[in-house]
């Protein structure tokens, strides 16, 4: 299954939201959703619900008009939101039965989200008895509840200790193994780096970025190596001739990281350490991780 | 239909096996029976005289014999002893306790009544007037000459006369009418408040963002109020329901008190108009509390937003309560009758106290209905906005706005 947002545009009131916003999001690929508060990404994803209509621009599923009664979407929004006061197990089957489940399907299938969640024992407590972590597991299984086809998680891993959060990585892998379309959300670039090989970064209302971590990674320009060593002098003394062809020389713990004035002068700076290549750990072109493509793209302007 | 219905069915559930509302209900069962059963439990004169020894009266001065006889006849409850003394030792007496309240005969139908506080529903001194201005008739008529069973007979004639109502008899009706709309006020007040509380519950949980996902707005609404709505009409029929098998197994026993015998022996066809407008009366306040509801962030909002529409229940009660005291088919209540708003107090005590033509209930009724359907389709616009913004309550313009913006994208995306 192929998941195409078009061109949207969305307006409330005077203030334009959406300025023409596509990405494309694919089954058993993770995209992530990025950008900086206020940047649009709660409005997409209600359009992409339809619980919000677009000025103009289309969602599209394998090509045709995404119909939410066709198609289970699974949401888990950024500000959680369930029934404090209200027993576990009865809101997760109700949830189930409001997105189109039976009864009894509801239920069996609340029985085998809890198990998978190690929380067969809050059953019959009420939601707000429940640590953070624990009632973050039951959001998420309010959400995985009806089988979505497409599954969109908002910030899924705050607040989540470490073990938690590997249960709950566990589970999104899965599903994107099991051939879903998995929207994530996050302003934690490690886990978007981890689950997903496309991004789409959002600024003021428009893509600014999108398409596949590879690809853009590569794309940037490959102008900085990271020189790790043992023997720090010997690789300054060696670096020295060499220092012409770099805007800058760091420092780091483990070496040194030089930026290149050309990704060309590479060849001269490894040929420049070959004679002390016996005491290098590494010498390697560094990309640029997501945090900083994310801070680049975005970065200056808008709120 | 379906999300509809699971709606409905968790919304009802979820009051009715509450334990707050079960406690209310069961509060209100057992002030019926203690009220209801009053009766068993005293000696029938509970209502003039809550048990307790029998009070004293004294009675001193000239002739005190013969009239404390008559004023024990007068006052069954009381016990009137003559004694001798004077003023002084009366008062005495009196703030001591002795009595509870003395008569002090003086010269020529004088006398003096003595007692410690003069109490608001205390009758005695009323009847000691009575009884001794008749005493004092009788003597005087002795004096012109004539026998005791003549003076008798001119002090205890009357003129016999039979009222013919051609209307209403509102000191028939009054009681029930009262009463039913004191319920009708108290029930969509309290029911109408809980249907924008839950509202607004949900959406400060922020239960809605996954609501509003998964169930349509219409639905989620409509589920919410009809669901809120069944859960207060079983409350109230629980209770009103005990509340007559109450009566009836003790009626024996009311049937001396007519203010009660009265509310349980309306006729059916009030009975039928009671729930009509309880039914319309609710619906129509209940989708402007959802309305009210989805505008409120957190429970504290809920008061300012829901204040309008408590004014308006507020005015349409005092028009109709002080029109039962005067004219109920005055002008104003003529108009309040018509204008929906108000019609389910103001048509119902109309059609309880005065005189309304059938085509004045239909006309009512099909505006109210319309109305109902109006609020019903207008409250869900406000709502389906209202439940996703967040931050301050919008002002009426900017929510009409968004609310334009919706209609306009929905129909854009419907074309």
């Amino acid at each position: 299954m192929r998941l195409e947002v078009q061109s949207l545009e969305k307006s409330f009131g005077e203030k334009q939201v959406l300025r023409g916003v596509s990405f494309s999001a694919e089954s058993g690929r993770a995209l992530g959703l990025l950008g900086r508060n206020g940047a649009g990404k709660t409005t997409t994803i209600r359009i992409v619900m339809q619980v919000f209509f677009p000025d103009s621009g289309d969602v599209l599923l394998d090509g045709e008009r995404l119909r939410p009664d066709r198609v289970r979407i699974g949401y888990l929004p950024e500000e959680r939101g369930l029934y404090p006061k209200k027993p576990v197990y009865e809101q997760l089957v109700y949830f189930g039965c409001l997105a189109g489940l039976s009864k009894k399907t509801a239920r069996q299938r609340a029985d085998l989200l809890l198990e998978r969640l190690a929380m067969q024992d809050c059953k019959t407590k009420r939601l707000e008895t429940l640590s953070k972590g624990n009632q973050q597991k039951i959001q998420l299984a309010a959400t995985l509840l009806p089988d979505p086809d497409i599954l969109i998680l908002d910030e899924p891993f705050s607040g989540l200790d470490p073990v938690n959060a590997q249960l709950l990585k566990g589970v999104v892998r899965e599903c994107i193994q099991n051939g879903k379309i998995v929207l994530l959300s996050s302003h934690q670039m490690g886990y978007i780096e981890e689950f997903c090989d496309d991004v789409a970064i959002l600024h003021e209302g428009r893509i600014a970025l999108s398409g596949a971590l590879r690809d853009i990674k590569r794309s940037f320009p490959r102008d900085t190596v990271e020189v790790r060593t043992e023997d720090r002098e010997r690789v300054r003394a060696l670096l020295a001739p060499v220092e012409a062809l770099c805007k800058d020389v760091r420092e780091t713990p483990d070496g040194f990281l030089l930026l290149l004035r050309d990704p060309e002068n590479k060849a001269a700076v490894y040929r420049a350490l070959e004679p002390c290549a016996d005491t290098l750990d590494a010498v390697s072109v560094r990309e640029p991780s997501l945090e900083e493509i994310f801070v680049h793209t975005t970065k200056g302007a808008s709120v | 239909m379906r999300q509809f219905r699971t709606i409905f069915t968790f919304e009802y559930l979820g009051y009715v096996k509450n334990k707050a509302f079960i406690g209310t209900t069961v509060a209100l069962l057992a002030v019926m029976a203690v009220v209801l059963c009053f009766p068993r439990f005293s000696d029938g004169s509970f209502l003039a005289d809550f048990g307790g020894e029998a009070k004293t009266l004294a009675v001193a001065g000239e002739g005190a014999e013969s009239a404390a006889a008559s004023l024990q006849a007068a006052l069954p409850d009381m016990r009137v002893i003559a004694v001798t003394a004077d003023e002084a030792a009366l008062e005495k007496d009196v703030l001591a306790g002795e009595c509870h309240a003395a008569v002090l005969l003086l010269d020529a139908g004088q006398y003096r009544y003595i007692t410690e506080t003069a109490g608001m529903t205390d009758m005695t001194p009323a009847v000691v007037q009575e009884t001794l201005s008749s005493l004092y008739r009788a003597a005087l008529l002795s004096q012109y000459g004539l026998t005791p069973q003549e003076s008798a007979q001119a002090l205890s004639a009357a003129a016999v006369g039979e009222t013919v109502t051609l209307g209403k008899d509102q000191s028939q009706t009054f009681v029930y009418t009262y009463v039913l709309i004191l319920l009708l006020y108290m029930a969509v007040l309290i029911y109408g408040q809980m249907v924008a509380q839950s509202v607004a519950v949900e959406k400060s949980s922020r239960a809605m963002e996954l609501l509003i996902t998964s169930a349509k707005p219409m639905n989620l609404m409509f589920g919410k109020v009809l669901g809120t709505g069944a859960a207060g009409f079983t409350q109230l029929a629980v209770v009103l329901a005990a509340a007559f098998l109450l009566y009836r197994a003790n009626s024996g026993l009311w049937a001396a008190d007519g203010v009660v015998a009265s509310i349980f022996n309306m006729p059916l066809p009030i009975l039928l108009y009671t729930v009509l407008f309880f039914v319309l009366g609710f619906f129509l306040y209940a989708f402007l509390y959802a309305a009210a509801g989805s505008l409120a962030n957190r429970l504290e909002d809920i008061n300012t937003l829901a204040t309008p529409v408590t004014f308006l229940m507020i005015f349409a009660f005092v028009v109709s309560m002080f029109s039962m005291l005067s004219d109920v088919d005055s002008a104003l209540m003529r108009a309040a009758s018509f204008f929906p708003l108000t019609a389910p107090m103001a048509m119902f005590t109309r059609i309880c106290m005065g005189s309304v033509a059938p085509w004045e209930i239909v006309v009512c009724v099909v505006l109210l209905v319309l109305c109902t359907l109006l609020f019903g389709a207008l409250c869900a616009a406000v709502y389906r906005v209202g439940v996703l913004l967040y931050g301050k309550p919008p002002k009426p313009l900017a929510l009409l706005r968004a609310m334009k913006g919706d209609r306009a994208a929905r129909r854009q995306k419907k074309g």
